[in-house]
Formats: structure tokens, sequence, C-alpha cells
């Protein structure tokens, strides 16, 4: 089920990326409202939803971090006394939890069958205390992942991010070989708009990945392998559009650069597909990592239905938003080269209003 | 394929020969090497490094020499005017394998030169086997070989050359410098070939891929 919903996203991002109106004509109303409405909800949806966790996932958490920080909770309650509570998480594990430091009002709500997402420090006794409320009754939760916790949200954003970069390449290779086969220039602003596009993408991927590198391995830059693949393929880009602005001449540069992407699919494979994964690193999906990565493990807690469906909509509004930005650069360009084109066309139909060229011949 | 050998041989032959006659890229690579190698002895003074970064070092200057040298080949066609005369005269196959073979003797050379300058200035540059080391070193020139000549063709094409050789040569020869300092680190520390098969197989594989992709792409940069 869930491979079916993240790649339904996938698959239904690309198709209505090409679908009505390909990479060269307008798209319809209701595409851009589609596009527009689905960002706003994963942005919406990715901060709004409260985690929450398991007694076993919070104490792995307090005895990390002390007394201070403790990792939320998703309690039922089931029984409730003056000043504490029973209740269960969702692995039915119970425990008894110190109410006294709430105010009045907050337990005075917690009855037996509501359920709420506490935050916890572990009391001196054994038992747990609650420090404060964060969510009464609710209605969707995703789940806590040990050692990633809040910052998980930015997996919404890096990971389509990613993902649209190496579709970027994939598209832009296509078009590279569509022309260097039929010779159309159009191709090659397809092709070219795809990789400025995909860059973009790439640069935005390893700045979320940055900053959740910071906050989780402890610095914005370690030269993790994965790192230093996306590092790789920014140079590559870089050498790409270094060639493209070497040549004056649209269909050598056409030509050229459509040959040296071709032959750069030789490095971005190493670098994205196989080098990341044959040296060890801190990335999911590392040599001798235990996951194979967020999106494809078969793990309990990656498989969350709400996890899932976020992750579908980040990948399906990324993609969107992707097409939308290479559909508009592929239309300026094309009106662009329309416009040089009329006007060379215009000189050459008026010979007679060339003076220069006599000028410097008389 | 009897006849497009010949040309081939004949371009490869014309190559050399106009080499020798000039030296110029002869002169320029080996003064490069001598520069290079100068100083990076220089800078290490007398501290006697470990192996890990006098097989970085090594790399660097290969990576460099390579860079500088072979990417010119094509150029120096399209600045003296010959490569529509090389056009009109010779399909695209033969020219290619022409170049690719001066190309990867031209590398052979060069790299063969820094290796030895490497043994001879720079104390305990290489603890390792000497015979790996000339495996090593074969297998890398045949690969900067290999990479070089389709990116020189590349090249060509552009303007602002001498800077772009090594932006556009350095996606390409990435997979290939990663290998080779692994190989040359794990050859200083004294490991004989059978524990790198894997590295060797990679090398191998990337040449073959890389000459296959430049043998279809060439065709198409070739004609106008």
């Amino acid at each position: 089920m869930k491979y079916l919903v993240v790649g339904g996203a996938l698959v239904g991002g690309i198709l209505l990326g090409f679908r009505p109106g390909g990479l060269s004509y307008p798209k319809p109303r209701w595409w851009r409202w589609l596009a527009m409405l689905s960002l706003a909800l994963l942005v919406f949806l990715s901060f709004w939803i409260p985690t929450g966790g398991t007694f076993g996932g919070a104490e792995m958490v307090i005895i990390g971090r002390g007394h201070e920080a403790a990792s939320p909770v998703l309690v039922e309650v089931i029984e409730a006394n003056e000043g504490r509570i029973t209740g269960q998480d969702e692995n039915e594990q119970k425990a008894t939890i110190d109410i006294s430091s709430l105010p009045e009002a907050t337990r005075s709500e917690l009855t037996p069958g509501t359920s709420v997402i506490l935050q916890l420090s572990k009391s001196e006794n054994g038992g747990y205390a609650a420090l404060r409320v964060i969510r009464m009754n609710p209605s969707i939760t995703l789940p806590l992942l040990p050692a990633l916790e809040e910052r998980a949200r930015n997996l919404y954003f890096h990971v389509p991010s990613a993902w649209l970069a190496q579709l970027a390449w994939f598209i832009a290779f296509a078009y590279a070989i569509l022309f260097l086969r039929k010779g159309r220039l159009e191709d090659d602003i397809k092709a070219s708009s795809t990789a400025a596009v995909g860059a973009l993408f790439c640069v935005l991927a390893t700045v979320t990945g940055s900053i959740w590198a910071k906050f989780n391995w402890g610095s914005f830059w370690n030269w993790d392998p994965r790192q230093v693949s996306i590092f790789i393929v920014l140079a590559i880009y870089g050498a790409w559009f270094a060639l493209r602005s070497a040549i004056s001449s649209s269909e050598q540069r056409a030509r050229v650069s459509s040959i040296y992407l071709v032959l750069l699919a030789l490095p971005v494979t190493f670098f994205i597909f196989v080098y990341p994964r044959i040296t060890a690193g801190l990335h999911p999906g590392a040599e001798g990592s235990p996951t194979v990565g967020p999106v494809i493990d078969p793990n309990e807690i990656w498989l969350n239905p709400t996890k899932q469906a976020l992750f579908a909509l980040g990948f399906f509004a990324f993609s969107l938003l992707f097409f939308w930005m290479v559909n508009l650069s592929v239309r300026s360009r094309m009106i662009d080269r329309k416009r040089v084109a009329s006007s060379e066309h215009r000189k050459e139909a008026m010979p007679h209003k060339a003076p220069e060229i006599e000028a410097i011949g008389g | 394929m009897g006849e497009g050998f010949i040309q081939a041989i004949a371009i490869a032959r014309k190559d050399l020969y106009s080499e020798l006659r000039t030296r110029y890229s002869l002169n320029a690579t080996g003064m490069f090497v001598a520069v290079v190698v100068t100083v990076v002895a220089f800078s290490i003074g007398p501290e006697r490094l470990n192996p890990a970064i006098t097989a970085g070092l090594l790399w660097i200057c290969l990576f460099f020499a390579s860079v500088t040298g072979l990417s010119r080949s094509f150029v120096v066609e399209q600045e003296r005017g010959t490569i529509l005369l090389l056009r009109l005269t010779a399909p695209s196959t033969p020219v290619y394998f022409g170049k690719l073979l001066v190309n990867m003797v031209l590398a052979l050379v060069a790299n063969g030169l820094i290796v030895i300058l490497f043994l001879i200035f720079i104390p305990d540059a290489y603890g390792g086997d000497s015979g790996t080391l000339l495996v090593i070193t074969f297998l890398l020139s045949m690969g900067l070989g290999a990479a070089l000549t389709i990116v020189s063709a590349i090249i060509a094409r552009a303007s602002a050359r001498s800077l772009l050789s090594t932006v556009l040569s350095f996606p390409i020869i990435l997979p290939l410098i990663i290998l080779g300092v692994d190989l040359l680190r794990r050859g200083a520390d004294g490991k004989g070939l059978e524990v790198m098969i894997e590295e060797l197989l990679l090398i191998s594989a990337y040449i073959i891929v890389a000459i296959a992709m430049s043998y279809i792409l060439f065709d198409m940069l070739w004609k106008e």
C-alpha cells in the first residue's frame, strides 16, 4: 500500500508534468491551482501535525539527554486520579504519569478515554512526570523517529528536492539524446532548462541536507559520501553551464553541450547511485547502514500511513513546482529565440537598410 | 575495418611526427612535470610523509599534467587550422582512434616521467612493490587518455579553451581520481595486486565505457 501511495505520487507528478501542455505549452488553470494548493498543503501539514512517540522511545531519549528534554509521547488515558493518570501508548505499554505540575484546567480535561500528546520527564522513583501538554485529542499524528524527532520534518522537503534533482538529470539526458538524433533546437532548450531548474533543486537539496546535518550530525558539512556526491553533481552542473557559456553559436552550443551531457552520464551515475552506497557514511543507504533509506525501508516506524501520505504529497507538490518552473523557462526562452530569429530575418529581408557595411567599404 | 585501422595508424603517426618535429607539447609537458615535482619536493622539505599523502600528491601531479598535455590534441588542430583538412580526408572513427592512440602514448610517457621523478626526488615516496606501481600507472594512463580525448574534441569547439580544459575534464575523470588515489595509497602501503582486483576491474570497465561512449559521440561531434 505504501509503495502504491508514494509510487502513485511519483508517477502522477511526472505525468502531470508532461501531460497537459508538455514542457512548451501553457499549463491550464486547474493545473496551476493544483500545484499551488498541493504546495501550500505540504508546507502546512509538514509543520502542523504533532509528533508522538511511545514510552519506549521517550525513555531512550531521556537517557541520552538528561531530565530536561524528553520527547513527546502519545498517551491514551485509562485511569485518572488526583494528581496522576495511568495511560497507555500505541504499543499498549502502560505507565503511571504524575500530572501535578500541569495547570488545574488541563488536569481536569484528562479524563479516561482522551488521548493526549505529553512531553514527559522521568522522575526519581522510576515513573513519569508530565511537563506540558502538546496537543489534546490529536486527530492525526506523525510517528516520533528516534534520534530525528521534530527534525524529521525536514524530510518532506529534502527528499523531494533531491529526487527532482536526479529526475531533472534523466530528463535533460533524454532530451540531449533526442536532440542528437533529431536535431531540433527545441529539445536543446528543454534539456538546458531542465538542467538549470535541476541545478536549483540540487542546491535546495544540499542546503536542506546541510541544515539537517548541522542539527543531527553536528556540522553543516563533514564530507559524508552523500555530501561528496551532491557536491560533485553540483560541480558537474557547473562544468556543463561553463561549457555552454563558452560557445556562442546556438547550433554548435546545442550539439556540443548535448554530447558533453551524454558523456556526463558516466560520472553522474557513479556518484549518485554507486559511490554513496559503496562507502560507509552517516546518510541512510550508505554501506553498513541499517536502513536502505526512509522511503523504501520496510521498517515499522517508517510505515506510518500519515508519514507516507505526507511523503507522497511532498513528491507530488515538488514535481508540479519543478515542471511548472521548467515550463516557464522553456517558454520564455523559446519566445527569446523567436524574437532573435525574426529580427535576423528582418535584416536579411531588407539588405538596403545596412549602411554601416557600405560606409566601411567606401 | 582494415582500411580504418590503417587510417587510424596513419593519423597517429602523423601526430607523433609533427610532435617530434616541433616538440612543443613534449617540451611543455616535460617542463610542467619537472616544475610540479620540484614544487612538491620543496613544499615537503625534509619531512617524511605517510604513504596516503604521497599518493595524493602523486595523483595531483598526474591529473594536472595529463589535463594540460592531453586536452590539447584537438585544440592544436583547431588553432593551426588543420582540422578542416583532417575532416575532409578522414572519417570520424579513424580520427578518434588515431588521436586516442597518441593520447594514450603521451599519457604513458608523461605519467611514467612523473612517477620516475617522484621516486628520485621525494624520499620514501613509495614503499610498495614496483610491479604494482607499474600496473597502476599503466591503467591510469589508459583511463586518462580515454577520457581526455573526447574532452579535447569538445573543448576544441569552445572558446576560453585553456580555462575550460580543467573544468570540463574534472567531472569526467573524477571516478578515476577516486579509484586511482585509493589504489596508489594501498600500493604505497605495500599491498599486492591481488587485493586490488575489484578496483582494477572497475578502472578497466571505466576505460571500456569511456571509449565506447566517446566512439559513438565523437561521430556526432566530428560532422559539421
